[in-house]
């Protein structure tokens, strides 16, 4: 059985902006402040009547090639035999390097850190003031799913929590390293399919379908998303 | 039964008893409740079951006011409207939002509150709250704290000064309304729900006084009428003012306005950062779980906060306020500011005005009123710097953590009618003219933030509990004031004409047969949010609508 690449397939055209995923994300990671695992961009495009609006859904792009791993001095910042790009916040000293080094704009530093409660979820833990923070790609879901034998991007709590409440149903999540995935079917049948900066050659692991006007008018719910 | 109003030919005319426009909180409310009364209703919804970018694109529109959020992105234009945009963890995987009836002073006529006064008191709606909470299955009724608490784990704050007290906010899961309620509409012989269906007239009668029906209009699609004897405008706080704006062949002004007031009275809940809470002993936040933790009691999320007592804002003449503790580690120079603000001074201002048309190379406009307000606050200018330098000292050599509260406010607005929702002349796709929100915060919404907040302050002191360092002064709104996605006020409630949109039983002043249910009916908003209001006021609605019906 081949390794797993965990990657991610956007659907600008499925996408109203609601900010859903950077909203859950921040949610159900207790995140501290000054920590943005995603953010949502939205751009204007036109004048007047005729403006048109786009929404860009962005975080952590787990590159296969990241800028961000090299330059840490620690070692904090690693990249997973299944593509996920990870920071160990015990090692991290908060320097920087990697946020200069991030094309994406993806990594930040804690302000503060909540403090936890007694009887609160276990799975949450402190961040730390100072460190260096960013998308983790719900490695913890997907590391518990795939021990119960669910499939990450199919079974929705083995599911990155931005893709479980995504309302539009835009993004998706999946082994890009399967033929078969709802991302790889994805991107097989988009043509026009993106990854951004693409020539700066970090190979992303996160995909986008650009709007296409002619077919944005309606959605019925999408079959594979894991909603 | 859902129809895909694209499907359907032409100007095609429907009939039925009762017509809503809107499926979301209150819409889906009010269809619920007719469901197997005996009255055909057809509810029109503007999206799908699922949401899409163009329908979206209808609710964009123009900011002129304080920043607010995208108009395009704070709302949901599809079935189960805004709903769907109840985004907070409530434990199990579920999402949800706040719910909680408003105080008994909310309703009151407050002479130091302008524009303030329900028609009817808390009284008359607590059945209907009741109602409301069974259909959001946030039940048991209760909402004293006693009953949410537990002493040993997440015990209750007690204070001396009895302006402060605990109040309780449940947490209403999408569920009821997304599964529960929607189903029951679905499968519903006498509800047609059609969907893709844009409301884009009201028509009435050549005397203007009575709705015959609604105009709809797809995308791309047919158009077509559904005639009613009674119409109900379930749009929201923006939408709802929009469409009567825009219904303007028979009224100029548009429908309900002869007194220029609808989409006036623009409300939101303005949240800010008030400051931190530094309690003496940090071991003690351990023990205020039940003010900053969703936790489940007897099957329902809850969480506390802390509020001013109702003596309290009649006593001091506020507008009401609650507010949420956040414990946090921090770095001790986050301080600086809240222990070392700046004075808020007409010299202090000036010398800031000076400076920056200096560094442009310009020089300040009116300079000699500067040099005046300068010569009159010297000292406010040197207590200003010194606070200055020991703050940059702060942050350049204080290495300390502290574990603190963040404490962030809900604060209500007072009914300003220059805060309003107006039409634009850009247009949408259905070549509907767009709306311009102009979001306006006086004088009297910040201060009464900043007293609430010291009484806050005297009471933690007063307990030794700790001290909160304060960073707003009176005059100046903080940088960053957010909403909630709480939008009302804009077709208030008032048995006056001349002074509402709505009359006391939610029918629009001078017309015989259109109502209005949701947040934009509400005449003041409190803190709490707006969600069990909505339900609670629709209840009462669908009851009067289904004694009218029967008569």
């Amino acid at each position: 059985m081949t390794t797993p690449r965990w990657g991610m397939v956007i659907d600008l055209g499925r996408c109203i902006g609601c900010s859903g995923c950077k909203e859950t994300c921040a949610q159900f990671n207790g995140l501290p402040r000054g920590a943005q695992w995603r953010r949502v961009i939205e751009k204007t495009l036109g004048e007047g009547s005729e403006r048109v609006r786009v929404f860009i859904s962005m975080g952590c792009m787990h590159c296969g090639e990241p800028s961000c791993v090299g330059v840490c001095p620690t070692g904090a910042t690693r990249k997973r035999p299944d593509g996920i790009v990870i920071i160990d916040p015990n090692s991290c000293i908060g320097c920087g390097a990697c946020i200069l080094a991030c094309p994406y704009r993806a990594r930040s530093i804690t302000l503060d850190d909540p403090i936890r409660m007694p009887g609160e979820d276990p799975g949450i833990t402190s961040f730390g003031i100072g460190v260096c923070t960013k998308c983790d790609f719900c490695c913890d879901r997907i590391d518990a799913g795939l021990e119960k034998g669910l499939k990450p991007g199919v079974d929705a709590a083995a599911t990155p929590i931005c893709v479980r409440y995504c309302l539009g149903e835009a993004l998706h999540f999946g082994d890009l390293n399967d033929p078969d995935s709802d991302v790889s079917r994805l991107i097989r049948e988009n043509p026009h399919v993106v990854r951004m900066n693409q020539s700066l050659g970090n190979d992303p692991a996160v995909f986008y379908i650009p709007v296409n006007e002619e077919h944005q008018q309606t959605h019925e719910s999408d079959p594979h998303h894991p909603a | 039964m859902l129809i895909d109003a694209r499907t359907l030919p032409d100007h095609t005319d429907i009939a039925a008893d009762v017509c809503i426009v809107g499926a979301g909180t209150a819409g889906i409310t009010l269809a619920n409740e007719l469901v197997g009364q005996g009255v055909e209703v057809a509810l029109l919804e503007s999206g799908g079951r699922k949401p899409d970018r163009e329908s979206h694109a209808l609710n964009d529109g123009e900011n002129i006011g304080r920043p607010y959020f995208s108009l395009d992105t704070s709302r949901a234009r599809f079935l189960g409207g805004c709903c769907n945009r109840w985004m907070l963890n409530i434990g199990g995987g579920r999402l949800g939002a706040r719910v909680r009836p408003l105080d008994a002073v909310d309703f009151e006529k407050r002479p130091w509150v302008p524009h303030s006064g329900w028609p009817f008191d808390k009284t008359h709606l607590d059945p209907y709250y009741d109602r409301a909470q069974r259909i959001c299955e946030v039940t048991p009724l209760t909402y004293d704290p006693r009953d949410w608490s537990d002493p040993e784990m997440r015990p209750i704050l007690r204070f001396r000064d009895d302006r402060v007290r605990t109040v309780i906010f449940k947490f209403c899961a999408r569920d009821p309304f997304l599964k529960g309620c929607l189903d029951r509409i679905v499968k519903a012989p006498n509800i047609r729900t059609y969907l893709h269906a844009n409301a884009v007239d009201i028509e009435t009668t050549e005397t203007g006084r009575t709705v015959t029906g609604v105009k709809a209009a797809c995308l791309h699609g047919p158009t077509f009428r559904v005639r009613a004897h009674i119409v109900v405008l379930s749009l929201g706080g923006l939408e709802t003012p929009r469409l009567m704006l825009l219904s303007n062949r028979v009224h100029a002004g548009g429908i309900g306005n002869e007194n220029d007031l609808v989409g006036r009275y623009f409300m939101e809940h303005p949240h800010f950062r008030l400051g931190y809470v530094v309690p003496i002993d940090p071991g003690v936040i351990q023990t205020t779980g039940l003010y900053n933790q969703v936790h489940t009691v007897d099957g329902v999320a809850v969480v506390g906060k802390l509020a001013l007592t109702e003596a309290a804002v009649r006593r001091e003449r506020l507008l009401n306020f609650v507010a949420q503790l956040n414990p946090r580690i921090m770095p001790a120079s986050k301080l600086a500011m809240a222990m070392y603000p700046n004075v808020p001074s007409d010299a202090v201002r000036s010398v800031k005005a000076i400076r920056k048309a200096l560094s442009t190379g310009r020089m300040p406009r009116d300079g000699v009123g500067h040099l005046r307000a300068l010569a009159r606050g010297v000292d406010d200018v040197f207590i200003s710097a010194a606070r200055k330098v020991k703050r940059d000292l702060m942050h350049r050599f204080d290495k300390r953590k502290v574990h603190a509260y963040w404490l962030e406010n809900m604060s209500e607005q007072s009914p300003n009618p220059d805060s309003r929702v107006s039409l634009s002349d850009e247009v949408d796709a259905l070549g509907q003219r767009r709306i311009h929100l102009n979001w306006q915060l006086n004088e009297m919404d910040l201060k009464s933030a900043v007293r609430s907040f010291r009484i806050m302050d005297a009471a933690f002191r007063a307990e030794g509990f700790g001290r909160l360092y304060n960073e707003l002064d009176d005059l100046t709104a903080p940088e960053k004031i957010t909403g909630g996605w709480h939008q009302m006020g804009t077709t208030r409630m008032h048995e006056d004409p001349r002074q509402g949109v709505v009359d006391a039983n939610s029918r629009v002043h001078g017309m015989s047969n259109l109502y209005i249910a949701g947040p934009s009916v509400f005449p003041t908003v409190g803190y709490a949010n707006p969600i069990l209001t909505i339900v609670a006021m629709t209840v009462r609605l669908a009851d009067h609508i289904r004694g009218k019906m029967k008569r």
